[in-house]
């Protein structure tokens, strides 16, 4: 059940002094059951492609398909999109509005007309994916810390259980721990729900470590679409792209260019380290 | 989406209008206020739609847009209109059904009514929303004001106050949009249901908007302060205002529009002349 964006494109204030496109005839599928990471510099129309996946913004040339369906064909497809691909949008801790986290993580199940058993179950198990204690579902959101709202709001879509859980910068400000903690727990509940993932960031790094695919675009359209290794291995697309490799395969790179014995299509640190150390030894 | 809503847009662009002095545009727009409210013969309004048809043409303004700017007031149009129809009980009698009987002077008035709405919010959106910066506007209102300072009135705080509030309106109603795109994805339904459930539909909305705004207040003064912002003492600016002959000119067509409204008047009202 793939969903994909056929010859899409987008003008924002069409016929204003403000006109803008910001998609180009696009084209792109996401796979069932990969992680795919969508990747671009700022402007590059990421965005707008995630808002079009689940009914939000209507192309204005174009179609998306959910299972060869087109989701905008009538009012109802595109209000039950929704519940089928869930979007979790940049700093979603600003959309938390419930006087408590759970009623806040229960909203969107609510929504779906679910029966208060099934709503019950869905919240609970949501909040322990993104590992919010039994505590702070009982807080307000607007006392939770930043990282925490993050979790809840994620959760608030997860408890949705939608086919495709699309995420933009799910990391962004978050610091180091965090951003490990929330990208594995979307992998892990991508393996338990058995559903896709769409992941959009700028660090190469979170796209290294945890996408199967990624696709790149550029000025509204897809520009490269592959494996990491796939991707990763064209720095000098990437870089023309406004994109870089992540930090430590230009590392590599250098090594390797410097004349040692190294592999230059390193994405990981743990990769990395492994191949120096069988170079060098234990430390 | 909510980004249709031109009411109190500016427009960038390069016209006569878009260069003239905002003290200047202020007062011309006062001018036209009192001649739309002054022209009472179908002549008259002929005429001052034919200078709005010749402001949008000097400033470049999609005739589009106007024409959307007037959506908001479209409710406030026809009520006045259908109160002028029904509740006007004289000249003659054109058509009735059951309590509502329509007459001659009633359909007129609720033309002219209409006619003078439509060109109040069209002229005055021309002049200054779509053809002044927010930020030339609130230089304008702080001129235009500054005789008051010597009454002991504290008119920069008001203008800076007037600025930020007209600074975020655009950063509030993204703010807006991207809330409502988030709660929209978790299945809140705003177009359907009856208006009690349309109103609560509203609550997702208004509870993170009314956080988010306070948060930013907040951040705003503390960058204000770090700033060393201390009100308008001993503030200079770097644009000072000017009046230009262009302004003057301008100035005098207005004043000149006025007085034909006027002499119309006059003529219809006093002489009895069929215009």
């Amino acid at each position: 059940m793939p969903l994909s964006l056929e010859n899409v494109s987008y003008i924002y204030g069409e016929r204003t002094p403000f006109e803008h496109r910001a998609l180009n005839d696009l084209n792109l599928t996401f796979k069932d059951g990969m992680i795919t990471g969508l990747m671009g510099h700022t402007g590059s129309g990421k965005s707008t492609a995630a808002q079009m996946l689940n009914g939000l913004l209507c192309p204005t040339k174009g179609r998306v398909l959910l299972d060869g369906c087109d989701i905008n064909e009538s009012k109802k497809s595109r209000y039950e999109a929704k519940f089928k691909v869930g979007l979790v949008f940049q700093y979603p801790e600003y959309q938390l509005f419930k006087e408590s986290v759970w009623e806040d993580i229960a909203y969107g199940p609510r929504n779906m007309k679910l029966s208060e058993d099934e709503v019950k179950k869905r919240v609970n198990e949501a909040a322990e994916f993104v590992g919010l204690t039994r505590q702070m579902l009982g807080k307000s959101p607007f006392e939770l810390s930043g990282g925490q709202k993050r979790r809840a709001a994620i959760a608030g879509i997860i408890a949705m259980k939608p086919r495709f859980l699309v995420l933009d910068e799910p990391a962004a400000g978050l610091d180091p721990a965090g951003r490990d903690d929330i990208l594995s727990q979307i992998c892990q509940y991508k393996n338990s729900e058995n559903s896709s993932v769409i992941i959009i960031s700028h660090s190469m790094e979170d796209m290294a470590k945890y996408c199967d695919e990624i696709a790149v675009m550029d000025d509204g359209a897809l520009c490269m679409y592959g494996t990491p290794d796939d991707v990763f291995s064209q720095s000098k697309r990437l870089k023309n792209a406004g994109l870089n490799v992540p930090q430590i395969t230009e590392l590599m790179e250098k090594l390797y260019n410097c004349g040692i014995d190294v592999s230059a299509n390193v994405y990981t640190v743990e990769d990395a380290a492994e191949q120096l150390i069988k170079l060098y030894g234990k430390v | 989406m909510i980004n249709d809503i031109t009411l109190g847009q500016y427009f960038p662009g390069d016209s006569v209008i878009h260069r003239a002095d905002p003290r200047m545009k202020l007062i011309i727009a006062f001018i036209m206020i009192g001649a739309v409210f002054a022209a009472s013969s179908l002549i008259s309004f002929a005429f001052l739609a034919l200078v709005v048809v010749l402001l949008i043409f000097i400033s470049k303004i999609s005739p589009l847009v106007v024409l959307k700017g007037m959506k908001p007031v479209l409710f406030i149009l026809f009520f006045t209109a259908f109160i002028q129809v029904f509740l006007t009980r004289t000249g003659t009698l054109i058509a009735e059904w059951w309590i509502f009987k329509i007459y001659s002077d009633g359909l007129m008035m609720a033309f002219k009514m209409m006619c003078r709405i439509a060109l109040l919010v069209a002229s005055t959106s021309l002049l200054l929303s779509y053809t002044t910066s927010p930020i030339a506007l609130t230089d304008g209102i702080e001129g235009l004001l500054s005789p008051l300072k010597k009454l002991g009135l504290n008119t920069h705080d008001f203008a800076m106050m007037m600025s930020i509030a007209m600074r975020f309106i655009p950063t509030i109603i993204e703010e807006t949009d991207k809330i409502m795109s988030a709660q929209k994805a978790r299945g809140t339904d705003f177009s359907s249901g009856g208006l009690i459930k349309r109103a609560k539909a509203m609550i997702p909305i208004f509870v993170p908007l009314l956080a988010s705004e306070i948060r930013r207040a907040d951040e705003l003064s503390c960058a204000m302060i770090c700033r060393c912002y201390r009100g308008g003492e001993g503030r200079t600016k770097l644009k000072e205002l000017k009046i230009t002959s262009n302004d003057v000119i301008l100035l005098l067509v207005c004043i000149g529009i006025l007085a034909l409204v006027i002499t119309a008047n006059i003529l219809t009202t006093h002489f009895g002349l069929p215009i």
